[in-house]
C-alpha cells in the first residue's frame, strides 16, 4: 500500500458510484440510440450530459469529509509521518483528479460515441479537447478547494462561526476564481484562442428542429457569435490549481492536532 | 540529551495546558510521566511530537525542533483511531508507507505476544485495538517513543501483556515517555518518574532516588499530586 492506493481504498464507494452512475447513463444511451428516436437520444444526451456533470462535486465534497473524519485518530499517524506534506497532498489530489478524469472522460466518450452514431459530424480533437478542457479549468482546482477546506476543518475544527468564516473563504476563492478570469478576459489577446470546432448535425435533424432541409452547419453559427474559443480559463484554472496546492502543501507542513 | 523541553508554554484559549515546562530527557531511558488529569502530560507528549506547537519558550529532540525530525519519533496518541478496515496486512502496508522504520516480522511478533486477532479493526474490542495501535508503534525503529495512556481502559490482564511487550522492546538508544494513570501496575518499568500538576514538573525522580527516600512510584504520586 503507497499514499495513492490508501487514498483509492479510502475512497473507492465514491470512485465506484461515481463510475456507477456513468455507465449507468451510456447503457441508458446505447438503449434510445436501439429505439432509433435520432433527436430524442440527442437532446436526451446533451440535457442529461449536462445534469450529470455537476455531479463531479462529490469528489471535494468527500475529500472535506474524509479529512475531517480523520482528525478523529487516523490524522495523527499521517501527520508524523515523515513522508512530506508535498507526497500526502499530491496523492489525495492525484487520486481525486483521476478520479474525476475517468468520470469525465465516461462522458465525453459516450457523448462522442452517441453523436457518432446519430451522424454528427465534428473534429476529432474535440471530446479530448473538452475533456482536457474541464479538468484543468474546472476539476483541478475544484478537487483542491476540496483539499484545503478539509485540512482546515481536520486541523482547526473551527466551531459554527468559524466553518461560515471557513465558507466564506471557500466563496471568496471562487470570488478570486472569478476576478483573475474577469483580468484575463480584459487581456485577451495575451492568451491563445482555439478554433471553433466543426459541428454539423446530420440531414434528418433540420426538419425537426424547424430549418430548412439540409446540414444544420454550428460551426458556422458558433464563428459568427464567439469567432475562437477562449483558453484563459484553462490558465486561470491551473493558476488557482498551483496556489492551492502550495497552500495544502504548507498547511500539512504547519497543521495542529489538538 | 534527547529530549528537552525549555520553559515551554501551551495554551487553549483561555486553559494554560502546560506552564513554563521545563525537563531534560537522556537516551536509554522509561520515563512516566504522571499526573492527575489536566496536568497537562498529553499535551506535552503532543509537543514532543511536533504536533503541537509552543506558545513560548522550545522543543527540541536531538537538537531540532520535532517536526523536523518525526522520522525519530514514535507516538501513540491517547484517543488512537484508525481506519475500521484495516487489518494487519493492511497496517503493514499502511505503516511501511508512512514510516521507513517499520519492521513488518516485529510488528507480527508484537501482535503474538499481545494477543491480537488477525481481523480488521472494525471486529476488534476496545482493547485489541489499543493493542494493535501499541505493536505498530512499538514496531517501528525511533529513538523517541511517546506512549500516552497505553494503559487506559484495558482490564488487568491486557496492561500485563502491554508491559510485557515495552518491556521486551527496551533499547539502549530509544527513550520512552509513558504517560499513564495506573502508577501501581506501570511502576515496575519506570527509570524515571516526571510528575505533573497545573502544566509544570514538580518533581523529576529516578526510581533509585525514589527508593533511597524510602519510596515507590505510587506513593510518590500520592505524595506529591494529592
Amino acid at each position: 500500500m503507497n499514499l495513492v492506493t490508501l487514498e483509492l481504498r479510502k475512497h473507492r464507494l465514491l470512485i465506484g458510484g461515481l463510475l456507477l452512475v456513468a455507465l449507468l447513463w451510456a447503457g441508458w444511451m446505447a438503449r434510445a440510440l436501439v429505439t432509433q428516436e435520432v433527436l430524442f437520444t440527442l437532446a436526451a444526451n446533451v440535457g442529461f450530459l449536462f445534469a450529470l456533470l455537476p455531479v463531479g462535486l462529490l469528489v471535494p465534497i468527500v475529500l472535506v469529509r474524509s479529512l475531517s473524519s480523520e482528525a478523529s485518530g487516523p490524522l495523527a499517524f499521517l501527520l508524523t509521518s515523515p513522508r512530506s506534506g508535498l507526497a500526502h497532498v499530491a496523492a489525495r489530489f492525484g487520486v481525486g483528479l483521476g478520479t474525476l478524469a475517468l468520470y469525465y472522460g465516461v462522458l465525453a466518450a459516450v457523448s462522442a460515441w452517441v453523436a457518432g452514431a446519430l451522424g454528427v459530424r465534428y473534429d476529432a480533437w474535440l471530446p479530448w479537447v473538452a475533456w482536457a478542457y474541464v479538468l484543468a479549468a474546472w476539476a483541478a482546482p475544484l478537487v483542491l478547494v476540496g483539499i484545503v477546506y478539509g485540512l482546515v476543518l481536520a486541523a482547526y475544527r473551527p466551531g459554527r462561526g468559524g466553518q461560515v468564516v471557513a465558507v466564506a473563504a471557500t466563496f471568496g476563492v471562487f470570488s478570486v476564481w472569478s476576478g483573475i478570469n474577469t483580468l484575463a478576459l480584459e487581456r485577451l489577446d495575451l492568451f491563445p484562442q482555439l478554433p471553433v470546432p466543426r459541428l454539423t448535425l446530420p440531414r434528418e435533424m433540420a426538419p425537426a428542429l424547424g430549418l430548412g432541409p439540409g446540414e444544420l452547419d454550428l460551426q458556422h453559427t458558433l464563428q459568427s457569435l464567439f469567432g475562437s474559443i477562449p483558453t484563459f480559463p484553462v490558465f486561470t484554472g491551473l493558476l488557482l490549481a498551483a496556489l492551492l496546492f502550495w497552500v495544502a502543501v504548507r498547511l500539512w507542513e504547519e497543521v495542529e492536532w489538538a | 540529551m534527547l529530549v528537552e523541553l525549555r520553559e515551554v508554554t501551551r495554551r487553549f484559549g483561555a486553559t494554560v495546558a502546560v506552564d513554563g515546562l521545563s525537563l531534560v530527557l537522556p537516551a536509554g531511558e522509561v520515563v512516566g510521566l504522571l499526573g492527575t488529569n489536566g496536568a497537562g502530560k498529553s499535551t506535552t507528549l503532543k509537543l514532543l511530537a511536533g504536533l503541537l506547537y509552543p506558545d513560548a519558550g522550545e522543543v527540541r529532540v536531538e537538537g531540532e525542533p520535532p517536526r523536523r525530525v518525526r522520522g525519530r519519533i514514535a507516538f501513540l496518541p491517547e484517543r488512537g483511531q484508525l481506519y475500521e478496515w484495516l487489518d494487519p496486512k493492511g497496517a503493514v502496508g499502511l505503516f511501511s508507507t508512512l514510516y521507513p522504520d517499520f519492521r513488518p516480522r516485529r510488528f507480527y511478533e508484537l501482535l503474538e505476544q499481545l494477543e491480537v486477532p488477525k481481523r480488521s479493526l472494525s471486529q476488534m474490542s476496545k482493547g485489541q485495538r489499543a493493542r494493535f495501535l501499541l505493536a505498530a508503534t512499538l514496531a517501528r525503529k525511533a529513538r523517541l517513543y511517546l506512549l500516552d495512556e497505553p494503559l487506559g481502559g484495558v482490564d488487568l490482564i491486557t496492561r500485563d501483556r502491554i508491559l510485557a511487550a515495552l518491556v521486551s522492546e527496551w533499547r539502549e538508544d530509544a527513550t520512552y515517555l509513558l504517560s499513564t494513570h495506573e502508577v501501581a501496575e506501570a511502576e515496575g518499568i519506570f527509570d524515571r518518574a516526571v510528575f505533573m500538576k497545573e502544566g509544570r514538573v514538580v518533581l523529576s525522580a529516578s526510581a533509585e532516588e525514589l527508593r533511597e527516600r524510602g519510596q515507590s512510584v505510587a506513593q510518590a504520586f500520592r505524595e506529591v499530586l494529592a
